[in-house]
């Protein structure tokens, strides 16, 4: 019977055997342990990083990122072999910005959500709203007061999403306050771990952080870390900016690269009044003193310019106002002095910015257009 | 090696949304899969490495046009040997020697049981009988080796091996029944002590 062949049905296996599985399952084992190879684990957290860097941008990202990306990645597929082996050696960090990292988040609407670790989501319906953390995983959120079950061990992060044209001013469970600007992602443990306490920042936050022995405080963004010593400054690290910021208005912060060519040169260590800038484009991290209170004054309201650039300006009061607003001159250049105050509405502040530039400005569709005038 | 995830349909419908946790997950539970696959053609891990790279993000460029409903390790296989394919071809491009490293005219396969020996065997002609077994296997024809590999290791259906190795659905079977006669043949003219192992000799599951 063996010998003839046996025409397969449509729809069965070739028959004409019996069964006779101990020999079947011995086939079948040796089939199965035969080409086995595997990836090692550090070439599988390898691979994926370099897969995770090239995948195409979230839908909303301005044409300025887009145009750096391919450089950015270059320079990433160098360091990524470095940053993937160290990565491997630091659990924790790796935990949280793999989780920030891998985070799909809608940032556009226009209600500042507060994700919870038990996939429960609060709808902040205040622009300005305020959140504090307390004991065992309570959290008060405007006038809401919510619970979360904390797992022993094991960390439940928190994202608060506060979309353009809000802020939100948060308490963390340790003290430490935060001021997020508008257009910003925290990501953080509801409550900390005994020996560190890390948060992630997309966009733009004001730290002021409670000291506490043997319990450093680190901020990481896509690009930096900043280790802080007990100390009050401001972090941004928005998307669409070709570079992130860090300025420190008091206290001492240490930062370090885990992106981009700076990756496995030395910390830099910050002074109040200090600006450290990076772009993962563009070298090292770069150091000058800056005046703190035109990089910090947005947490208390208003926008301190000193010689800033009108481009720059406006593209805060974008932010905070969720406008968009071109300006459509060589003014914006140009430098300007001088205080606005964000409580006033948008047409306010931009008459103010109209006075001052002597120019006009005119709504066409959804954007606001500075213009000269004629 | 269990490669099912808890729920892949579910899984699937995140990777169609965009979802980049979803999307991990995906690349962990199928690249230690994608990689043994490849290095049936390949020997060089970077390429393979880099096929793989390109696969995941070529999905997830096209995450919005995925089918809804597919069998999701066929659907990478298939993705992912046509990239081995295009790389290899350019290779042997530049090599001056086409064709000669197309993946499916080189697959290379051997059988190993060392795993198996001390989890299956408990005595000492058992063991013989199982490396005898594998001794035939290894002297079965590429393609036969291949088609095993797939159906077994791979867990694939033979509608679906014969469509990724480009054959007939009745070829597939042809040659898959092939292999278990010639393994029967092969072990029935051995010495007496592996006859035994005839009887036991079955298609049933192929």
């Amino acid at each position: 019977m063996a010998r003839n062949k046996k025409h397969p049905g449509d729809n069965g296996e070739p028959e004409g055997l019996p069964d006779h599985g101990k020999q079947a399952e011995r086939l079948r084992a040796i089939v199965r342990a035969s080409g086995n190879e595997r990836l090692s684990p550090a070439e599988k957290e390898l691979l994926w990083q370099r897969i995770e860097a090239d995948l195409a941008p979230a839908p909303k990202i301005a044409p300025m990122w887009r145009r750096l990306s391919a450089a950015v990645v270059i320079l990433l597929l160098i360091s990524a072999g470095i940053w993937g082996w160290r990565s491997l050696h630091r659990p924790s960090r790796q935990s949280l910005l793999a989780f920030a990292t891998a985070q799909s988040v809608n940032m556009t609407g226009t209600t500042t959500r507060l994700m919870l670790g038990n996939h429960q989501q609060l709808l902040l319906r205040n622009n300005r709203s305020s959140i504090t953390y307390r004991q065992q995983g309570a959290v008060q959120a405007d006038t809401q007061l919510v619970t979360q079950h904390l797992d022993n061990g094991k960390p439940a992060f928190n994202t608060l999403i506060v979309p353009y044209g809000n802020t939100a001013s948060l308490v963390l469970e340790d003290g430490t306050r935060v001021w997020l600007n508008a257009g910003s992602r925290l990501v953080y443990p509801a409550a900390f771990a005994a020996k560190k306490r890390e948060v992630f920042l997309e966009g733009e936050a004001y730290f002021d952080v409670r000291p506490s022995a043997g319990q450093p405080f680190s901020v990481y963004t896509s690009d930096l870390e900043v280790k802080v010593l007990g100390t009050a400054f401001n972090v941004t690290a928005y998307r669409d900016d070709a570079g992130q910021q860090v300025v420190l208005t008091s206290g001492s912060v240490a930062l370090e690269a885990h992106k981009g060519p700076a990756v496995h040169r030395e910390q830099k260590q910050l002074a109040p009044g200090n600006m450290a800038a990076y772009a993962p484009g563009a070298g090292d991290i770069t150091v000058k003193d800056v005046r703190t209170e035109e990089y910090v004054s947005w947490k208390d309201g208003h926008i301190r310019a000193l010689h800033t650039p009108l481009e720059d300006i406006l593209k805060k009061l974008s932010r905070y106002y969720n406008q968009p607003i071109q300006v459509n001159s060589q003014q914006g250049k140009e430098t300007f002095s001088g205080d606005l105050d964000l409580q006033k509405n948008l047409t306010d502040v931009l008459s103010i910015v109209a006075a001052t530039t002597s120019m006009q400005y005119e709504k066409s569709g959804n954007t606001i257009i500075l213009k000269n005038k004629p | 090696m269990e490669l099912t995830v808890p729920n892949e349909a579910a899984l699937w419908r995140q990777v169609i949304a965009g979802d980049r946790q979803a999307f991990k997950t995906l690349y962990e539970a199928y690249a230690d899969l994608l990689f043994a696959y490849a290095c049936r053609y390949v020997a060089d891990r970077e390429i393979i490495r880099d096929c793989i790279h390109d696969l995941f993000v070529d999905l997830y460029g096209s995450h919005r046009n995925l089918a809804p409903q597919p069998n999701v390790k066929y659907y990478l296989l298939v993705s992912f040997r046509r990239k081995l394919h295009a790389r290899q071809k350019k290779a042997s491009l530049l090599a001056l020697q086409e064709d000669m490293t197309f993946p499916g005219n080189t697959f290379s396969l051997a059988f190993n049981a060392d795993d198996i020996e001390s989890r299956l065997i408990a005595n000492e002609a058992q063991r013989e009988q199982l490396q005898q077994l594998t001794a035939e296997m290894n002297r079965l024809p590429a393609r036969q080796k291949e088609i095993l590999y797939l159906k077994y290791h791979c867990g694939l259906e033979y509608e679906e091996i014969a469509a990724l190795m480009n054959i007939t659905i009745p070829t597939c079977r042809t040659l898959a029944y092939r292999a278990i006669r010639q393994l029967r043949r092969e072990l029935l003219a051995a010495p007496a002590h592996a006859l035994g192992l005839l009887l036991f000799l079955c298609t049933k599951n192929f």
